[in-house]
């Protein structure tokens, strides 16, 4: 009996010392580190494991090598491709990150810059990191500082930023806007016509309204995805000259217009009816399908020079009045052109 | 025949936008509905002339000049329209004859 008693009163003793243990706020504060310290280690372990393994919850990272000659003039297929493979990741499910590697990048020019940059952004708002590094090519490093580019993706480049900026961006969702069109257009104005009081260009801001409308109204097919456009403006202000890019990553023109009058003519043909307004005939509203007519109008009566046009597989040079077929497509609309002293005023 | 004046840069905005008001602010529908409607309605009560003025803006897309004086057209009449208003559009001269082309446009 006395032993059973013994042994109770010790267990007794023992539950009462680890309750005032346990009530004592140094254990508290250990147990708790030591808790929290176990699942860090967890979490970092589930990680590393995870980028190896391919586990399920894994932080999936995807590299985008960007080609040596990064321009629309001198590699435009090799631009596309790139772009092409670029939006596939966005396509993809679970991708956390993505770096795009400009280590070997020669050249690089504000169309190509401004399509990826439209990519980078789309990846952005799903809530995918975009990091990139800086080209070992001093012209083509030079070029990326001075558009202020980096400050568009994460990484230590971030933060560079340089006096010379001459590269803006405007992004757009779902709405026109005409205020911010115009003060790109009164920037611009004061690069090209460094003399001249009124920063207007009526028609250039008009046609800046059509290409925003169509990307709103009619370039997603898709009504349930994000309506974006970007327009760029890179000056340069030796040269008076200010070149301007428009890109939206809807459907495309072609196929727009393909989806509501299902043509069986060839994609160039369509996308230069389109331009002479041959499709806005068909449509019971006559009213409908001036805005690309406008834009044609615009390089037509010199406003603007140098318009070239891709979307979908379809190149168009109006200036030198050469189309070709592209091997690889571009989903999307891309637009550029140039306002220099040459244009009308 | 006395006239009355609309200037689009004073009485409206100096950004007109495009065609719906979903589209954005400023739109020809916009316009159309608090504007041009009342002013035109007020000329022919007087028995006068509208001037519209397009000067001054930053620009027009066709889109919004198409909108408004499309239902211009539509709610009073196209003869009633080209009779009783008057374009002035110094900047940019070819307004004038795309808008009276989106008036007689209407069926």
């Amino acid at each position: 009996m006395n032993k059973q008693r013994r042994k109770r009163l010790r267990k007794r003793q023992k539950i009462s010392q680890i309750k005032a243990l346990k009530s004592n706020r140094r254990f508290k504060a250990f147990t708790r580190n030591q808790n929290r310290y176990k699942r860090r280690r967890n979490q970092s372990f589930k990680r590393i494991r995870s980028e190896h393994t391919g586990y399920k919850n894994a932080l999936r990272k995807e590299e985008a090598i960007l080609p040596d000659i990064f321009t629309i003039n001198d590699n435009l297929e090799g631009v596309l491709n790139f772009i092409y493979k670029s939006k596939k990741i966005l396509e993809r499910r679970k991708v956390h990150q993505v770096d795009f590697d400009f280590k070997n990048v020669r050249k690089v020019d504000d169309g190509a810059a401004t399509m990826l940059l439209s990519i980078c952004s789309d990846m952005d708002s799903k809530g995918i990191r975009v990091r990139a590094n800086q080209p070992l090519e001093p012209n083509a490093r030079e070029f990326i500082i001075k558009s202020g580019f980096m400050q568009y993706f994460e990484g230590p480049h971030r933060k560079l930023k340089s006096e010379l900026l001459n590269m803006t961006i405007k992004k757009g969702k779902t709405k026109i806007e005409q205020k911010d069109s115009a003060g790109l257009i009164h920037k611009s104005m004061k690069t090209v016509f460094t003399e001249k009081a009124d920063l207007r260009n009526q028609k250039l801001q008009g046609m800046l309204i059509e290409l925003m409308t169509n990307s709103v109204n009619h370039a997603y097919l898709n009504d349930q995805r994000e309506k974006t456009w970007y327009i760029s403006t890179s000056h340069y202000p030796n040269q008076n000259k200010v070149e301007f890019c428009f890109v939206d990553n809807g459907d495309g023109i072609i196929n727009t217009i393909n989806v509501k009058f299902r043509l069986l003519i060839d994609n160039v043909e369509i996308l230069k009816n389109a331009f002479n307004g041959d499709y806005r005939s068909r449509t019971k509203l006559r009213n409908r399908g001036r805005g690309l007519v406008a834009v044609k109008d615009s390089h037509t009566k010199m406003t603007i020079r140098g318009l070239k046009v891709i979307t979908n597989n379809v190149f168009l040079d109006f200036e030198n009045n050469v189309t070709f077929k592209l091997a690889t497509p571009f989903s999307g609309t891309f637009y550029s052109w140039i306002l220099d002293k040459s244009c009308k005023q | 025949m006395t006239k009355h004046f609309l200037k689009i840069s004073k009485d409206f905005s100096e950004t007109p936008g495009a065609r719906y008001y979903s589209d954005g602010n400023f739109s020809g529908e916009e316009f159309y509905e608090k504007i041009l409607r009342y002013a035109f309605k007020e000329a022919l009560e007087d028995d006068s002339k509208l001037v519209i003025d397009l000067d001054g803006t930053e620009g027009y897309a066709t889109s919004f000049l198409d909108e408004t004086f499309m239902r211009l057209a539509k709610e009073f009449g196209k003869e009633t329209v080209l009779k009783n208003i008057e374009l002035i559009s110094i900047e940019e001269p070819d307004w004038k004859d795309e808008i009276i082309s989106y008036i007689k446009d209407v069926e």
